[in-house]
This record gives C-alpha cells, sequence and structure tokens, in this order.
C-alpha cells in the first residue's frame, strides 16, 4: 500500500467555501457555561463535543491521572441509567461517543444524525451532571486503565513522549504522566474522584460546542435547560508553576520493550497564547516529518536509509508545549541520526528554510488542518480544544497565521524552542542499557 | 495547533479493512455511471456549491491477482504510476499535479489499485487529463524504477512490528491455505529487489487497459462535463484483453488452528479468526450484524461482557473486511495478564480465560436469538460508521468507485442501510451457526523479564 499523506490531498478544503456554514457563535450562559455553535446545514449530521477544563494541569503528585480516570467514568452511570446503557443507547441511533484526556482538558464527543440531537444532549447533559461513580464502576475502570498503561509501556511514540515530558518539565504537572502511575491508580478512592469531579466538572470551567444541523436559538435554549448544574462560587485555582529552562542536553539510555530501537529528542516549544511561535513549530515538525516530501523521509531515509518509522510533532499546550522527534533505527545507525537532525536545527536556527521548502511544509499543515476542519467533529472540535487552552476564537486565526508565516518567523521558532544544546535526548529499545 | 494523536493501530485497521456504508446528505438516485467505447466505467455524483472535486480511479488488480511468485509488482507499479509517462518528465509530471490544485496519490490495495486526488472544479480538466495519461502511458523508467525500489524497500522494512500486526498477519496465514490476502499489502521484499523495469511494464499493460478501470468522481461538475473529459483524457486508448479472473475460490478450516508465541511487549494479544463471506455474498449483511453485535463498539457483547463485566482487556473489538473474496472475521483482545499481580497467573492462563469467555459469547451468538435492543444497536452501530465514513468528499468518491470496482455495484452505498436494516435476529442467529465454526487463534504473550 502506498502511503499517501491524506491531508495533502486535502489542501484545496483550505480555501474551498463551505457554503452553508453560518459564523460561529460563543455565548456564556448565566450559569457560567460556554456555548460554542456553528450551523453547517451540507449534510444531516452534528458533532456535539463537550471540553472541562481538568486535565494533568490541575493535577499534583498525589492525584495524578484522575482526570483520566473521571473521564473513564463520566459515562459509565447516572441515576437513571446503568453502565454501558448510555453506550448502547448512542450507538442504537449510529452514534459513538469518543472520550480523550489531554494535558489541559478532558473531553467528550460524538457526531449523531441531526434528528438525534435532542436525545444525545440528553444523553451528554445527564452523564455530565449526575455520573454516578459506583464502587463496581471504579473497580472496574481502574483494572482497564492499569491495561492502558502497560499498553502505552509497549509503544514507542507514547512511551517516548512521557519519558521526554518528565525530563522536560520538571515541577510543572505537564511532566506527570496522562493515566497517572499504576501506583496512584491503585489508590485513588470514590471520595477522591467525587471531590475532583464536583470541583472541575462545573460550567465556569466547561464548553459545549455544537457543529452541524441544528438551528441557533433552540439549541441554546435547549443546553441551557440541561446543564442547569449549580455553579461552583469559587473554582478551584490553577496549580501550574512556571517552567524552569534546561540547563543544559540530557542524554539518556532507557531500556524499552519495544520490537525496535529508538531515538527521542523533545524540546519545550510555544505556549499556546503565543500563535505565531505555534504555527511556526507546527510547520517545522511538518517539515522534519509530514509525508514522502518531508526530511526525514528524504534526507534519513531515501538518501541514506537510516531511519525506519519517524513521528515529528509539536503537541500545542496552554504552558510550553512538547516538540518531539522519535524515530527508529538500528543501534549502530540512532547515533548517525541524531548527529544529522542535531545539524539541521542549528542550520535552520541560523538560516531558516528555503523558500520552497517553507511554502511545502506551509501547505502540508495546511493541508492538515482543512483535514481534520472538513468534518462536523473536527470543526466542533477545534473550538473546544482553544477554548480549553484558553480562547475558542483562535481557532479561527490559526490558518490566516500559518499562511503568513515568513523565514524570519521560522528563524526566530527555531532559534528561541529548538536549540541543540537544551535537548533531551534518548535512546530507548530492547538493545539499550539503562545507564544515565 | 496539535492535539497528540493516540488514534491506534486499531482505529486505523477498521478503517482500512472495514469501510462502513449508508449515504450522507444528497440521494443516491443522483449517481449517473456510463462505459465508455474503450470499457472504461465512469461513476459521477454531482455535488453543487463546494467548488470541489474529488477523483478516483480505480484499476481492477489488488494483491489477489498476484502470484506467490510476483508478490509485490503490484505495489511497486501503483507507486511509480505517477512518477513519469511517455510524454512527461517526472519533473513535468509534478509540475502538472501542482498546477492541477494540488495533490494526488496512489494506493495499492486488497482488491485493487487506485489514483486518488482532490482538485478545483477549476482544475478538473487539467486532472482528468494527468490522470488519463498517469493510467495509460506510464513509463518506468530506470531511474525512477531504482528510485521507487529504494523508496519501496524502505518502507516495507519501516513498517513497524506492532504486535497486533504481527498476529494479524499470523492469523492470515492461519485461515488461508491460497488466497492472496494472507499475504501482508507491503509483500516480498525479494520480488520487489529481483523486479526489473521490463517485469512492471508488462504488469501494467497486462493490468492498466481501460476496460479493468472505474473512474468515480463526487463533487462540483455535471455529469455530461465529467462523461465528456474522460472520454478525452482516455481518448485513442483502446480496450485490450484481459487475464481470465479464475477468482478465488472459498476454502474452509477442516479442524481449528492455534499458534501461540512470545512477543516483547507487556501486553499480550489474543486473536480468534473465521473465514466469512464476501461483502457480495448473500450472508453478508447478517454477518456484518454478528459480527457488530459480538464486538463492534462499546455496547457490543465483548465489551460489555469481557470489558465491563470481567475486566479483561483494554482495546477490545472485532475486524470485518469488506473484501471481493472470502473475508475474515478476526475477534481480538488485548490485554496486560500481570495487572492483578496474583503470583501463579501466567499470560498464557489470561488468554486461555479470554478466549473462553470470548467463545462463550460467540455459542451465545449461535444458540440464541439477539433481543430486539441488541439487534437495533448492532444495526445502528454498523449504519452509523458507514454514515460517517462518508463525510469527506474524497472517501465519498472512493466507496462509491470501490462497491464498483469490486462488483457490488456502485449502488450498493446506498442500499447499505436498507441491506442492514432488513437483517432479522433469525438471520444473524443462521448465520453465526454457519459461519462460527472452526477458529485460528493466535495468542502472543509478553517474554517473562
Amino acid at each position: 500500500m502506498r502511503k499517501i499523506t491524506t491531508p495533502l490531498l486535502i489542501f484545496l478544503l483550505a480555501s474551498a467555501a463551505f457554503a452553508q456554514v453560518k459564523p460561529t457563535s460563543i455565548t456564556q450562559l448565566d450559569s457560567g457555561l460556554t456555548v460554542i455553535l456553528q450551523e453547517d446545514h451540507t449534510t444531516e449530521l452534528v458533532g456535539i463535543e463537550i471540553w472541562i477544563k481538568a486535565g494533568i494541569r490541575t493535577e499534583n503528585a498525589t492525584n495524578n491521572g484522575i482526570s483520566h480516570f473521571i473521564e473513564h467514568l463520566v459515562f459509565a452511570g447516572t441515576s437513571k441509567r446503568q453502565a454501558g446503557q448510555m453506550d448502547c443507547e448512542m450507538e442504537s441511533v449510529g452514534a459513538t461517543l469518543d472520550a480523550f484526556t489531554g494535558a489541559d482538558y478532558t473531553h467528550f464527543g460524538a457526531t449523531v444524525d441531526s434528528q438525534f440531537l435532542s436525545k444525545a444532549l440528553e444523553i451528554f447533559a445527564d452523564a455530565i451532571n449526575d455520573s454516578q461513580f459506583r464502587e463496581e464502576d471504579i473497580e472496574r475502570e481502574r483494572r482497564v486503565i492499569l491495561d492502558e498503561i502497560a499498553r502505552k509501556q509497549s509503544n514507542p511514540r507514547l512511551l517516548s513522549r512521557a519519558l521526554l515530558a518528565e525530563r522536560i518539565y520538571g515541577k510543572h504537572p505537564y511532566s506527570m504522566p496522562l493515566e497517572g502511575t499504576p501506583e496512584i491508580v491503585k489508590k485513588l478512592t470514590r471520595a477522591d474522584l467525587l471531590e475532583y469531579y464536583r470541583q472541575h466538572y462545573i460550567p465556569s470551567k466547561m464548553a459545549v460546542v455544537l457543529v452541524g444541523d441544528f438551528e441557533s436559538k433552540n439549541a441554546l435554549a435547549e443546553i441551557d435547560k440541561l446543564f442547569q448544574k449549580s455553579a461552583n462560587p469559587k473554582p478551584p485555582n490553577s496549580q501550574a508553576v512556571d517552567i524552569e529552562p534546561l540547563s543544559g542536553q540530557i542524554n539518556e539510555t532507557i531500556k524499552a520493550r519495544f520490537s525496535g530501537d529508538y531515538l527521542a529528542i523533545g524540546f519545550p516549544g510555544p505556549r499556546n497564547s503565543d500563535a505565531r511561535d505555534v504555527c511556526a513549530a507546527d510547520v517545522l515538525a511538518d517539515y522534519f516529518g509530514s509525508g514522502h516530501r518531508s526530511w526525514i523521509s528524504e534526507e534519513l531515509r531515501a538518501k541514506t536509509a537510516l531511519a525506519g518509522d519517524a513521528n515529528v510533532d509539536f503537541v500545542t499546550q496552554r504552558d510550553q508545549g512538547l516538540i518531539s522527534f522519535v524515530v527508529s533505527g538500528t543501534p549502530d545507525d540512532l547515533p548517525k541520526i541524531k548527529d544529522a537532525i542535531m545539524n539541521k536545527l542549528a542550520e535552520i536556527g541560523s538560516r531558516g528554510l528555503s523558500s520552497a521548502e517553507l511554502e511545502l511544509a506551509k501547505r502540508t499543515t495546511l493541508g492538515q488542518s482543512a483535514y481534520e476542519l472538513e468534518t462536523v467533529s473536527g470543526r466542533a472540535n477545534a473550538y473546544g480544544f482553544y477554548f480549553a487552552l484558553s480562547d475558542a476564537a483562535l481557532a479561527d486565526t490559526y490558518q490566516a497565521n500559518v499562511k503568513s508565516l515568513t523565514n524570519a518567523d521560522i528563524i526566530r521558532t527555531a532559534g528561541k524552542y529548538l536549540n541543540p544544546d537544551r535537548a533531551v535526548i534518548l535512546t530507548l529499545g530492547p538493545n539499550a542499557e539503562a545507564s544515565k | 495547533m496539535r492535539r497528540i494523536n493516540i488514534a491506534g493501530i486499531i482505529a486505523l485497521l477498521i478503517v482500512m479493512a472495514a469501510p462502513c456504508w449508508c449515504q450522507n446528505g444528497s440521494d443516491g438516485k443522483s449517481v449517473s455511471k456510463k462505459t465508455l467505447d474503450n470499457g472504461l466505467i465512469v461513476i459521477v455524483k454531482p455535488e453543487q456549491g463546494s467548488g470541489l472535486v474529488a477523483i478516483a480511479a480505480m484499476v481492477k488488480v489488488g494483491v489477489g491477482q498476484e502470484s506467490i511468485q510476483t508478490a509485490g509488482l503490484g505495489n511497486f507499479v501503483s507507486r511509480l504510476l505517477l512518477a513519469s509517462t511517455r510524454a512527461k518528465s517526472a519533473e513535468k509530471v509534478a509540475s502538472a499535479a501542482d498546477a492541477a490544485g494540488g495533490n494526488i496519490g496512489s494506493e495499492w490495495e486488497r482488491d485493487l489499485t487506485s489514483i486518488r486526488t482532490v482538485t478545483s472544479s477549476s482544475g478538473f480538466d487539467r486532472t482528468m487529463n494527468l490522470i488519463g495519461e498517469c493510467l495509460a502511458e506510464a513509463n518506468f523508467e530506470p531511474k525512477w524504477v531504482e528510485h521507487g525500489r529504494k523508496d519501496l524497500l524502505a518502507y516495507i522494512r519501516s513498517q513497524s512490528a506492532d504486535p497486533f500486526d504481527r498476529a494479524y498477519s499470523d492469523m492470515r496465514q492461519l485461515l488461508y491455505e491460497d488466497n492472496g490476502y494472507r499475504r501482508p499489502k507491503s509483500v516480498s521484499e525479494r520480488a520487489i529487489s529481483l523486479a526489473t523495469p521490463q517485469d512492471l511494464k508488462q504488469f501494467f499493460a497486462m493490468y492498466y487497459p481501460p476496460n479493468n478501470i472505474v473512474l468515480s468522481i463526487v463533487g462540483d461538475v455535471t455529469a455530461e462535463h465529467a462523461f465528456e473529459r474522460t472520454r478525452r483524457a482516455f481518448a485513442g486508448v483502446v480496450a485490450r484483453k484481459l487475464p481470465i479472473d479464475r477468482g478465488v475460490p472459498d476454502e474452509s478450516l477442516d479442524k481449528p488452528k492455534s499458534q501461540i508465541s512470545e512477543v516483547n511487549s507487556n501486553t499480550a494479544y489474543l486473536l480468534t479468526g473465521w473465514l466469512a463471506p464476501a461483502a457480495g455474498s448473500a450472508d453478508y449483511a447478517a454477518m456484518a450484524v454478528a459480527a457488530n453485535a459480538l464486538g463492534g463498539g462499546k455496547g457490543s457483547l465483548m465489551f460489555r461482557e469481557m470489558r465491563q463485566r470481567q475486566g479483561i482487556g483494554y482495546e477490545i473489538g472485532v475486524i470485518y473486511p469488506k473484501l471481493r473474496y472470502q473475508s475474515h472475521i478476526v475477534a481480538y483482545v488485548i490485554t496486560d495478564p500481570f495487572k492483578d499481580a496474583k503470583p501463579k497467573v501466567s499470560a498464557q492462563d489470561t488468554l486461555q480465560a479470554a478466549q473462553n469467555a470470548l467463545m462463550k459469547l460467540v455459542d451465545k451468538l449461535k444458540s440464541e436469538q439477539l433481543s430486539a435492543e441488541e439487534l437495533q444497536r448492532a444495526k445502528g452501530y454498523a449504519i452509523g460508521a458507514y454514515s460517517l465514513e462518508h463525510q469527506r468528499i474524497l472517501n465519498r468518491a472512493v466507496l462509491l468507485g470501490w462497491a464498483e470496482t469490486i462488483g457490488l455495484g456502485y449502488a450498493f452505498n446506498q442500499q447499505y442501510s436498507d441491506i442492514i436494516g432488513a437483517v432479522t435476529a433469525a438471520d444473524v442467529q443462521h448465520a453465526a451457526k454457519k459461519y462460527f465454526t472452526n477458529c485460528a487463534t493466535v495468542m502472543l504473550s509478553p517474554k517473562q523479564n
């Protein structure tokens, strides 16, 4: 199978008019709940999303993993619905519930046929307002989460990112794993979960996002009625601390149960609010790693056959995001891959990219963005994501920012964040001998 | 902006293996089909207003058409389709693609090879010309053959040795004796290393005449315009005699098979598989509902019983790819066998317990009819998933062309929800009894440290 980069194919969508899309409205209700609505009657679908500002950033060393634990339990059962019932009700009308926990948020979503929107909203509200956290559900999900943690240990990309974050973020909560550690997960009690849920699942920290085939006026009234949970007068203070810059390069070798050997390189990237730097970091990540015309494909694969699978990513977060390179290769080749990447980073820091390289990379980034925004759930996701990080309206400025990037932005961003002397470099795999 | 994408291999596999069906938005009556004089089939679904057109050109050659000796050639050819043509150098093809509005790629699959692209309405004519030229005149210049060979071999080697991929590949080896679906899609390094430009040209000449191609066009274009441009793009390209398609006969497992091996991982893998009807079979719909009742979604029997009640497995599900020839249903469970820290429990015991739990559910499907709620959920899940597959314009073109290419007929897409909707609990039970017979089992258990 040819590995084509589907997002590239969709580049054109970036400029395509969504003929039936109305302007997005962002409303804060009296309860404090944010409601983001975008009507689009092109298809008969609605993307429904709920975003809550609860993630690793709102956790600490004793409750790490609790946001994710709650994500597993919110749709488990309410006073009127037993475990599994909500999934069955949603799936009967062709919708599937989806949930994810990130550094700054917890999110729930589904795409439904518009005739079932009211039913889906009622289920979402029931789950968000009235989760019961029954002991048997907690014990069951505890085991499932332990499975999830174990599975991550053999996933090179996920484990590498977690290990990089641990070293990059120091005392900031971002250094902790999303799912928590097995020790903490085994200890969390129903009381812990309930307390955290009551503290964080409050209207002022939450957004309901709808994109698709509905009438805004009716939807707003329905949401206002359904999500009438009492407002917590005192939202919890953010516990986040400043991220200390690294004093030098960190090099470590870690034994991991992968089927091959990997190199992982990480840097703290820009904050979400540094919008131009965020776009430049995305473009640089795509320059290095997206598609068969990327730098890694051409230099480390086609020309020198050093690299196997490769992933370059920038995860945007409220505080500094994470830029990561995860590349597989033979133990002999990994040092060569490292040198090649480091040299290239230094070069970009001083000279940037050629105009053809910059145009191709921007096009890739825009293509990926357009691909995400092609579906109703993709658009709902983008608004919810930016709401959780800071401001939903940022979703509308992303593409214009990418388009206007210049080589000066690239040089500045590379110089500021991708400094080889401040990198965390890990060698991981079955052949690695644990050592510092 | 980017979020961590944890959509793992399972999700990808399901998307690749089991695109689902159901029409979206506008009705399927607007689809027109025409067979040109040279045998090329053109299907057009106009959708006004978006300013975009998606094109999927599908050639009826996939893994199934290759012999063991030639396995890999089709993939190699597909990668060079857009490299250079008799009339245009590689640079000219690339700039023609750019001028046409961007981006165009090829895919090599189990039942077909495709070129797919999304272009603007104004770039449509140029893109059609380019596709016509590549499908009629790809020339396999030695320089690009060498480049493609290097690229393809590197790609095959870089395919992550993910335990799930390995287990699924082992599963197909156990299930099939003599069927192209046994082989991984990327297939043999050997055939790719040895292939000469002449071999590739021969393969191309044999399988790429217009009478072996379906063009599916969805978007902001009229049917008349699309037919006319296709006719022009393939003008002068004549029909040729095709190799005899002997099909692939159905097989059966005469006894249960199993394979147990070790994996360097913290998690254990259980895959249980059965041979299952092709997408065109009269039993397909009932079996699709049975598969979804068993393991499709969080309301499925496996999810409720194994994950929710017994806490076995974080990832649980069923794969049932829609294939031209005899397909397979594979139920999988991925679990950490040591999470309970009971000293005497081995990974094998955990996997065996999972297997026993799974077989009980399969027996239940054979011995009892699904309740009305279970039936409705399984059908809703199948139809909903297919509906979501149609959200993207390129997917709409691909699914329309795919159904026609593998012999189901393009109308299959719009009929899907009716076909699934008509399945009764008795149909599901009947199909379960017929197909959930001898199974193959693959277990991967973690090496002890």
